[in-house]
């Protein structure tokens, strides 16, 4: 793979069970604005999964980009599966469980340069401090 | 034991992991699948995606056949499961002691499929192995997870007959 004409941001991909993808690429353009290097694909009732996996490696390289992460929705399923499929064919690691925190901070911090783990560390982090309980008691006592 | 024979050609996924292992109380699952035995992603792509109350081993269809009787005989729940009903029927042939059920989950189009239900597609090959395996006095029947609608092989095959 030559990398000459790549550019250097780093490709987004979210992969999910039905319209999930799509729906966090919606609210994340309502919150940023639209986003280049960013796609979305859904799995549907009566999909092959080797078919997703070769339209992963399709929508990976029409981005052109020289590295690449591909947010699924749930360990151990199907959109993660074929994604994990796909990785001998592409330069891109898989962070499962996607949810909106993560993905607002990885295109927030894409630009920066950080170290391709360090970014993935710091987003997985994110995404996990953004889960929490908020309870009546919490409101009403304080 | 041999707690569930299934047929679903994504092997272990969603609707597995969450409901199936659970509900079954699965403990070990036995993969019997030539192409993905064979494959090293494929073999490492599915025995990650093991959650850990589970293990799970790979055989090609001639690997299982030696192995299956000590699966049938030990203590553990093991969800045996395969991507077509044409290695089930190969099983069924081999090992007329296993559990005379089996329960046929989502399988995806090709070309050359039928609709069988909303979530499984069979090729005339399939319907063939199904129609064989249901002579076999198994019951065959059509399931995603347990609270879902039960459709059985005797409520579908004389409509695509007809169709």
């Amino acid at each position: 793979m030559s990398s000459t004409n790549q550019n250097e941001t780093l490709g987004i991909l979210v992969c999910t069970h039905s319209t999930l993808a799509g729906g966090f690429k919606q609210a994340i353009e309502m919150l940023m604005g639209p986003q280049e290097n960013f796609e979305t694909i859904g799995l549907y009732e009566g999909d092959d999964i080797m078919d997703l996996s070769k339209k992963i490696i399709e929508l990976i390289q029409s981005m052109q980009t020289h590295k690449n992460v591909i947010f699924t929705d749930l360990f151990g399923a199907s959109p993660t599966n074929s994604a994990a499929m796909t990785l001998v064919d592409i330069n891109a690691s898989i962070v499962t469980g996607v949810n909106l925190p993560m993905l607002a901070e990885i295109l927030t911090l894409r630009n920066q340069q950080l170290p391709f783990e360090d970014l993935l560390m710091d987003i997985v982090a994110k995404g996990k401090d953004n889960i929490r309980i908020i309870t009546k008691e919490m409101i009403l006592e304080g | 034991m041999i707690t569930l024979i299934r047929v679903d050609d994504r092997l272990i996924h969603g609707q597995c992991i969450v409901r199936v292992l659970a509900d079954f109380k699965i403990e070990k699952i036995v993969i019997v699948d030539d192409f993905t035995a064979s494959n090293p992603v494929l073999k490492n792509v599915f025995l990650l995606a093991t959650p850990p109350q589970a293990k799970s081993v790979i055989f090609s269809v001639e690997e299982t056949k030696p192995n299956l009787l000590q699966f049938i005989e030990n203590n553990e729940n093991v969800l045996l499961l395969m991507r077509s009903p044409t290695v089930a029927l190969e099983l069924f042939k081999s090992h007329p002691q296993l559990k005379m059920e089996l329960n046929i989950g989502p399988i995806s189009y090709r070309p050359d499929t039928i609709k069988v239900t909303s979530y499984t597609y069979l090729s005339t090959e399939e319907i063939e192995a199904v129609n064989e395996i249901a002579e076999r006095r198994v019951r065959v029947y059509f399931n995603q997870t347990i609270d879902q609608k039960i459709i059985e092989w005797n409520e579908v095959k004389n409509l695509l007959r007809s169709g």
